[in-house]
């Protein structure tokens, strides 16, 4: 039986769909401790168990809708109203309106499509360069993953939970440690920007309060949503799982029925798309319980946690070899697929080392936004190519410098933990 | 078209009727629990677990719908790296091994929700556990039936065609 687990590994690096590779890989160990493959069945049923989960479907879905309507013109229109007038401004209203978009329609590179054909002729005209525009807006597109409602933040909740509910993450920690993190690197970008087109003429937007009003008319049963969502969450109104409901519900009412640009009859169509996409990911999280159950029963995190031991004896080597590790990793896997195989390993890794398991998600999360625009796999990158229609290697190069910046915000952010921390008690 | 790809067609509709119901159900109740727990009135006493059950099920018939067209995520390192012959080999591959891994675990599935019918237990109102986990072992099932046609599919597809 054992020799069935080279060939599966060999297949998944192939390509084989990643829930087979772990389900297969998970089954072939339990057959040999000889435990029933039953177990399969109770660990899928898990996804049953999790009340938190119900949010995953429900926030992905609102996405859509969201994505399908025209939020994206009324959001870049309001912005650029009220912040055009700045210098840099078109430039921080792209990052931010793509940090709140990417939270709101989860991680599947939807921004870079819904916002880009907006932002990227709007930053040329105003007189960017066509290649700083073209790596802004790709590397706008991957931020917005560590604040909520997130999708891969709202998994790591749950995984986490799930190994173990004495590490104390919950879903409001972390909805609250993406703050600090998240506005660092939006302003070092904002900042990098500034600064290497300063003296190209760029011009800005006058502000004129009769422009502001008219964009925040036309977005006025959308502007209420962020308030709602996290307002609702931070303040105890509601549970994420509750705060996911609505938001679906408000999301339908108005774009259904009060911007009428989803006809009724386009719903089912969205419905299956959507689900498509939670399919794929609760598969891999089903598939990834019964490996970490496995790997649990194999007491593997214990056996990693004294290896690591071994070589590395601080804290500091040991943030910097993860770090490593995470960007090659997030270069070459899905940030869904990663969140489910490998925060189970490294979470008990990391906290043998007293590092925050909320900080820690801080910090999978910043590699993994960094592994969306790492080439070989690098989604944004595929998305930005295919959508702008630029030969992908004009992209990297667009890219790279803005990489770098984020790389230095990833030191920030691993080795400065109360950036991460300072909102929770 | 033939009555073969006729009849896929109107399975696929009655499958996406099926998941849209399912997630409309889904939101309907919580909302309808938050609304209870807000304005004091009774809901569901089993609306919570019904939506839990309707979580595995949404996403159970999600990722059936992905198997059609071979959505699954994955990593697509080395196919791109190697020519259309040997590319075309590695798909047809790995399509039979995801084939063979949902197909045991399909068959694990059915073992275990046999024991459950025996335990009897009730997941919500008065639906049992046995008949809420049916979906696992069904999306299984039908995951691995999926993707033997998908490598057939692929084996019988001239190499330049196979995507």
């Amino acid at each position: 039986m054992s020799l069935l687990t080279a060939p599966i590994a060999l297949l998944g690096a192939l390509g084989m769909p990643l829930f087979a590779l772990i389900l297969g890989l998970a089954m072939v160990g339990f057959h040999m401790r000889d435990i029933d493959l039953a177990v399969v069945a109770v660990e899928f049923y898990r996804l049953a168990d999790t009340p938190v989960l119900v949010a995953i479907p429900l926030f992905t879905f609102a996405g859509y809708v969201l994505s399908e309507a025209n939020t994206s013109t009324r959001l870049v229109r309001l912005t650029q109203a009220t912040l055009g007038w700045m210098p840099g401004g078109l430039a921080i209203i792209a990052l931010l309106v793509c940090a709140l978009f990417t939270a709101f329609t989860g991680a599947s590179g939807v921004t870079i499509v819904a916002l880009g054909a907006l932002l990227l002729p709007a930053l040329v005209r105003t007189g960017y360069a066509e290649k700083t525009s073209l790596g802004l807006v790709t590397t706008a597109g991957a931020l917005g993953l560590l604040i909520p409602p997130s999708l891969p933040l709202i998994l790591y909740g749950i995984v986490s939970q799930q190994i173990d509910a004495n590490y104390g993450v919950t879903m409001e920690k972390l909805f609250l440690a993406g703050v600090g993190p998240t506005l660092l690197m939006v302003t070092l970008l904002a900042l990098y920007v500034v600064w290497t087109t300063r003296g190209q003429g760029i011009r800005l937007t006058p502000f004129k309060g009769r422009d502001v009003a008219q964009a925040a008319w036309a977005a006025r049963w959308e502007l209420p949503m962020p308030i709602f969502v996290l307002g609702g969450i931070y303040g105890g109104w509601f549970a994420v799982s509750e705060a996911a409901a609505v938001t679906a519900l408000y999301v339908l009412i108005v774009e259904v029925l009060l911007y009428r640009e989803i006809p009724l009859k386009r719903l089912p169509g969205l419905v299956v798309e959507s689900m498509l996409m939670v399919g794929g990911i609760l598969i891999v999280l089903a598939s990834a319980m019964v490996l970490t159950n496995l790997m649990i029963d194999a007491e593997v995190p214990t056996q990693l946690f004294d290896f690591v031991k071994i070589w590395i004896d601080d804290k500091y080597t040991f943030l910097l070899v993860l770090n490593l590790f995470l960007l090659l990793l997030g270069a070459v896997l899905d940030i869904f697929a990663a969140l489910v195989i490998v925060v189970p390993l490294i979470l008990p890794v990391a906290a043998g080392y007293g590092i925050d398991p909320v900080h820690l998600a801080m910090i999978f999360l910043a590699n993994m936004q960094i592994g969306y625009l790492t080439p070989p796999v690098g989604l944004n990158l595929f998305i930005a190519s295919y959508r702008f229609d630029k030969p992908i290697q004009d992209i990297y190069r667009a890219t790279a410098p803005y990489i770098v910046v984020l790389l230095f915000a990833l030191g920030v952010i691993t080795y400065w933990p109360a950036l991460s921390l300072f909102l929770i008690d | 078209m033939t009555h073969l790809q006729r009849f896929v067609q109107a399975l696929y509709r009655v499958e996406d009727i099926l998941l849209t119901a399912v997630f409309m159900l889904m939101l309907s109740v919580c909302v309808l629990q938050i609304a209870a727990r807000n304005l004091n009135f009774t809901g569901l006493a089993w609306g919570d677990d019904l939506v839990r059950v309707l979580v595995l099920w949404v996403g159970l018939l999600g990722a059936m719908a992905a198997a059609r067209t071979d959505k699954h995520l994955r990593i697509d390192l080395l196919t791109r790296l190697v020519g259309v012959k040997m590319r075309k080999w590695l798909i047809c591959l790995t399509q039979a091994g995801t084939a063979a891994v949902s197909g045991v675990a399909a068959y694990a599935s059915v073992t275990y929700i046999q024991l459950e019918y025996a335990d009897g237990l009730i997941a919500f109102w008065v639906v049992p556990v046995w008949a809420s986990m049916l979906i696992i072992p069904v999306a299984l099932g039908v995951i691995g039936l999926r993707y033997t046609v998908l490598s057939l599919q692929t084996l019988i597809c001239p190499a330049e065609h196979v995507v």
